[in-house]
């Protein structure tokens, strides 16, 4: 375990003169007090670049050398600036000092500076490339994360619930990493590599001896044959890998235009329904223009029924009058032109009778022809009612008006959205990704074939060996031997690697579990965290629900359960230094989180700012677990002291 | 990372080796990930590691 | 008796009246609007007379091929004996009826037939 026992640091952030802080011997907390801008964040940086050479900005980015320097030190050129870390590992002492000197007289990029980097191990320093291989041991990079942290570095906890992300991937890896699966995974690859190696070797042998000529060139071939089936998975999966690459560019792309891609999306699909309201709208005039061709039909057939019944009245009244004017000659002249018959005087009584008064003779010829004429005429006249559908058409017509006037604004407002970005780089960014995909899914096939192919060369390996182990010869034996020790060990340490992988998951569960109910306010409810896969974990309630809806104070409090739970189930283990941890915790998180800081790791730093947490709460809550306080104490805007806190 | 830390990772793999091929020396696979731990970085030295721990074994076993 | 005309045509003012509902794309062409306009005229009982002033449109065979047109204003208006001249009169009125109605309330096709 590393034990951090004395933190050196001059020239760095606000720490102008030597500031030493002793940590003391013993698991507990050791708190440092400091207001906003006095150097916290410096502390913790300082034991990142002592640790790694790298001290980082908000965003995590990496900070330039020349904006480590203390600004009043820098005025009157002194660039200088060096952390010293004193601890102890594996039962040693180290002493690790790492010092910054400048080239020229005003630095302002990395190349301006000088690093100078020593480990000593007791007494005795380490020759750069022990350094470099003891500090992998003893503290790699990509775990730091698990150990130096704020609370931003608490929010790229939340990748880790979408494991598809790089970031989030990057997490696991490092938790796995931390937890010492890598051991596992290389030795596996390692063992199997040599095992192939023997087994070529064993193959040459064989061959070599006449009684197993045979066996041995089949041997020989088959493992060829395999190893080439190897090879090609193996270029299959650096470009599956380059792909997966390519996929997280183009995503990352794709979501910095996400914005963009839904409303190019919007303003296509809106020019799309633009373009078919242009042809329904053709459409519909073009019916239109047909139906208001016989529209004066429609407008006539009203006044050609009312002419049609003026004359049918008009040929019933001549009628009429025709029949009266042939009774009325009939009466006068006591003879019928129509039957050529003499009218009786009883008959005539009778006409007479039926004659209306005042009745005028009329022009037999012309009247009922004329009537009937234009009856004929009006017949004839092709009637048509398209009211209806002249209606109709019109409607729609105006309703597509008002939908393609409503979709062109909706398309100029979202050009006006557009205006900052290229919709072509958007629409090659989708189609890129559609490609990488696809290929992504070809080379997939290709890789689960070639491996297919792979196991059937093995098999037939197996087989060839059996038949030799059978028949060999001393020296085949050993040779035979040695691809067995090998190979079987590589099995072996291949089921490690899930076994354990399963054994750690589950026991950093049952951890951060304990760690998360110490610390949250919700004891009742809650029952435990479920780790998934990629080490996300999620929040249970007692009757066996997730809590979907996490706060970022829950989240907050699930990822220092996490790091709490990664320290105790470790292999490789730390002190925890963590600054401002509280930012979104309320007081009674405050509280517990405090409360449970020793049982998340031997060693804990923690640096915070009073308003956030007070000595006497401080004090309160960790009781004996609190080794020692110091405070940052302004001297200059530009100057912090290092100072203890003597409690009376 | 210390030996004595990786007492889990070593345990899980001895109970393996025993499932799987118990007659597999347990030794050997100690020495592997001790190499493969204090080496995280370096390939070439794990596996001459490797293969010294497995020349020892073969030797042992010749002698057997 | 009056000789009747043997061609249909506009006075300058209907022309533009033509030329604007033509534009509105609610016919496929001129005689559509010219027929539509002069059975408005019928139907708003324009009596017989004749319109003055008229520049020559369009031939009265083409107006009315099949002579439907006349037959029917013979029987409509049985005391006109110059029913190409009618035709004329009515289409004229008809134009500025409908002008009128579709400057005064915006009106489309459906509501002139109304």
């Amino acid at each position: 375990m590393l034990r951090l026992k004395r933190i050196e640091i001059c020239g760095f952030g606000p720490f102008a003169d030597e500031q030493i802080l002793e940590l003391p011997a013993g698991d507990g907390v050791t708190v440092v007090y400091g207001e906003n801008m006095r150097g916290k964040t410096s502390l913790l940086n300082a034991i990142r670049y002592g640790f790694f050479g790298i001290a980082l900005s908000r965003g995590s980015r990496a900070r330039r050398l020349h904006t480590i320097t203390n600004r009043d030190l820098a005025a009157i050129g002194e660039h200088e600036f060096s952390v010293t870390l004193a601890f102890d590992y594996d039962g040693d002492e180290y002493e690790l000092v790492r010092a910054c000197r400048a080239r020229t007289k005003t630095p302002t990029s990395d190349d301006d500076y000088e690093q100078d980097v020593m480990l000593r191990r007791g007494s005795s320093p380490l020759g750069p490339q022990e350094r470099d291989l003891a500090l992998l041991q003893i503290f790699p990079a990509e775990v730091s994360r698990f150990f130096l942290f704020d609370g931003e570095l608490l929010q790229e906890y939340e990748e880790l619930l979408f494991n598809e992300s790089p970031a989030g991937h990057k997490i696991s890896e490092a938790i796995e990493r931390i937890l010492g699966v890598p051991i596992l995974k290389r030795g596996r690859t390692h063992l199997v590599s040599l095992s192939e190696e023997a087994d070529r070797q064993a193959a040459k042998e064989a061959s070599k001896v006449q009684s197993t000529q045979a066996l041995g060139a089949a041997l020989e071939q088959a493992t060829a044959q395999k190893d080439a089936h190897q090879k090609e998975v193996a270029r299959l999966q650096e470009q599956l890998d380059r792909l997966t690459s390519d996929k997280s560019d183009i995503e990352q792309s794709m979501q910095s235009m996400q914005k963009y891609s839904s409303i190019l999306e919007e303003r296509d699909e809106a020019n799309s329904k633009l373009e078919e309201l242009k042809n329904d709208d053709k459409a519909r005039r073009a019916d239109l223009q047909r139906a208001m061709g016989d529209s004066w039909r429609s407008l006539l057939k009203e006044p050609v029924r009312a002419a049609r019944k003026a004359a049918e009245l008009d040929a019933q009244r001549e009628l009429d009058a025709f029949v009266t004017s042939l009774r009325v000659k009939a009466i006068d002249t006591g003879h019928c032109g129509t039957c050529d018959q003499d009218v009786p005087e009883a008959v005539s009584i009778r006409l007479r009778a039926t004659i209306p008064p005042d009745t005028i003779a009329t022009s037999l010829a012309g009247g009922v022809s004329a009537a009937m004429a234009r009856l004929s005429a009006l017949g004839k006249f092709g009637e048509a009612d398209n009211f209806g559908e002249v209606r109709q058409l019109w409607k729609q017509i105006q309703s597509i008006a008002v939908e393609q006037i409503t979709l062109r604004d909706r398309v100029a407002e979202l050009g006006r959205a557009l205006a900052d970005c290229d919709p072509e780089t958007l629409r090659r960014t989708k189609s890129s990704y559609g490609e990488v995909v696809e290929k992504m899914g070809i080379v997939k096939n290709a890789i689960l074939e070639g491996t297919k192919k792979v196991d059937e060369r093995d098999k037939s390996i197996q087989g060839i060996k059996k038949k030799l182990e059978a028949s060999g010869t001393l020296d085949l034996k050993a040779s035979q031997l040695r691809a067995k020790v090998l190979r079987d060990a590589s099995e072996v340490l291949a089921a490690a690697v899930e076994r354990y992988k399963k054994e750690l998951r589950s026991r950093v569960e049952a951890t951060a579990s304990k760690l998360f109910l110490s610390m949250t306010t919700e004891k009742q409810d809650y029952s435990r965290l479920a780790i998934g896969e990629g080490y996300g974990l999620t929040i249970l309630h007692r009757d066996g629900r997730t809590e979907e809806a996490r706060s970022a104070g829950a989240e907050h409090v699930v990822a220092l359960a996490l790091m709490g739970a990664l320290q105790n189930n470790a292999p490789l283990r730390g002190p925890i230094v963590m600054d401002s941890p509280f930012g979104r915790l309320d007081d009674d998180h405050t509280s517990n989180v405090i409360r449970t800081l020793p049982e998340m790791a031997g060693q804990v730093l923690l640096l915070v700012y009073e308003a956030e947490v007070g000595k006497k709460r401080v004090r309160d809550i960790l009781g004996g677990r609190l080794l020692r306080e110091y405070q940052l104490e302004r001297i200059s805007a530009r100057r912090t002291k290092l100072a203890e806190v003597k409690r009376s | 990372m210390r030996t004595t830390d990786l007492n889990e990772l070593m345990q899980t793999v001895e109970t393996l080796r025993g499932e799987l091929h118990p007659d597999l020396d347990a030794r050997f696979l100690e020495q592997v990930i001790r190499a493969e731990a204090e080496n995280p970085e370096d390939d070439a030295e794990a596996i001459r590691v490797i293969e010294l721990a497995l020349k020892a074994l073969l030797n042992l076993s010749v002698v057997r | 008796m009056d000789r009747d005309r043997e061609s249909i045509g506009l006075t300058p003012a209907n022309q533009r009246v033509l030329a604007d509902l033509e534009e509105r794309g609610w016919f496929a062409e001129g005689q559509d609007v010219a027929r539509f306009c002069m059975a408005f005229a019928i139907r708003a009982k324009v009596p017989e007379g004749a319109t003055q002033g008229t520049e020559t449109r369009w031939a009265a065979g083409n107006f009315d091929k099949t002579g439907e047109i006349r037959t029917l204003l013979a029987a409509l208006y049985p005391n006109c004996s110059t029913p190409v001249r009618l035709m004329e009169h009515l289409v004229n009125e008809g134009l500025q009826m409908v002008a009128a109605r579709v400057a005064s309330d915006q009106v489309g096709p459906a509501e002139l037939m109304d």
